[in-house]
């Protein structure tokens, strides 16, 4: 076995390696994929899920190709310009997006009924926390006329 | 004895089709978030009729394309025909005019609220 094989070896073990840990890593969520579509405000981004797809199948279709002829391709002009459009309508929505992040922001509140009950869990936090206020603001009031009579008395 | 590119071949075949799966798995048990894809970003929450279009658009254009790289001479990427970038193009146009147009909207009604 010469020494160029045995570098080829120790290379295929590294790489191989590298993608089993990356793909374990994936499936047992310590790499969170679960954002990956997600905009800002938590909800879904189509142009986000147009580039995934694009991005995938034109991966697949040119290592496929690599595969069978054992030598690199050339690209084709529309392959770019469609990869171009996609990526271009994902920069716009962005730009549209955060040029009014009030509007973003507003939408899983009255849209997203994962997040609702977490609006609706803060909205009871904070009538409990304005109760208790109420009460203790009640209670110094109470002290505070106790301790008025006190110095008239 | 196997040589070392046939080993990297399967191994990048591997991770390529392990990584799809594992994101098609994951989107379709709900791992990765779908929620509001098809819904206005408005605050209105309606289905949005840009979007759908847009994902079946986006769907038919990656069939297409899967099947045209299947029925390929080997070693060439097949291009893409100019009515299915036009009809990309067009989709994508129609989807980000309708949501420049639907956040304009609902800031000038956040501003005329407050």
């Amino acid at each position: 076995m010469t020494m160029v094989q045995v570098c080829g070896f120790v290379l295929c073990l590294f790489i191989g390696l590298l993608a089993l840990t990356i793909l374990y890593l994936i499936w047992t969520r310590k790499i969170d994929l679960s954002e990956l579509l997600s905009e800002a405000n938590g909800d879904a981004s189509m142009s986000r899920f147009q580039l995934l797809i694009f991005t995938f199948v034109i991966a697949i279709a040119l290592f496929e190709i690599v595969e069978s002829s054992l030598k690199f391709p050339d690209i084709p002009q529309g392959v770019l310009v469609l990869l171009g459009i996609s990526a271009s309508t994902y920069a716009v929505g962005k730009g549209i997006s955060y040029s009014q992040p009030e509007v973003m922001m507003q939408g899983p509140v009255s849209s997203s009924p994962d997040t609702s009950g977490a609006v609706d869990d803060a909205v009871a936090a904070a009538q409990a926390a304005a109760n208790q206020a109420a009460a203790h603001a009640a209670s110094a009031q109470q002290a505070a006329a106790k301790a008025q009579q006190a110095s008239g008395n | 004895m196997i040589s070392p590119t046939r080993i990297m071949h399967f191994e990048a075949l591997g991770f390529l089709y392990g990584l799809a799966a594992i994101v098609t798995y994951q989107l379709f048990t709900g791992q990765i978030n779908l929620q509001g894809l098809l819904q206005r970003k408005d605050g209105t929450g309606q289905t949005s009729p840009e979007r759908i279009q847009l994902l079946l658009t986006t769907i038919a254009a990656a069939a297409r394309y899967a099947a045209q790289v299947a029925q390929a001479p080997p070693g060439t990427l097949p291009d893409i025909p100019s009515d299915w970038l036009y009809l990309m193009g067009g989709s994508s146009s129609l989807y980000v005019v309708h949501k420049a147009w639907n956040v304009f909207k609902a800031a000038q009604q956040l501003g005329e609220k407050s």
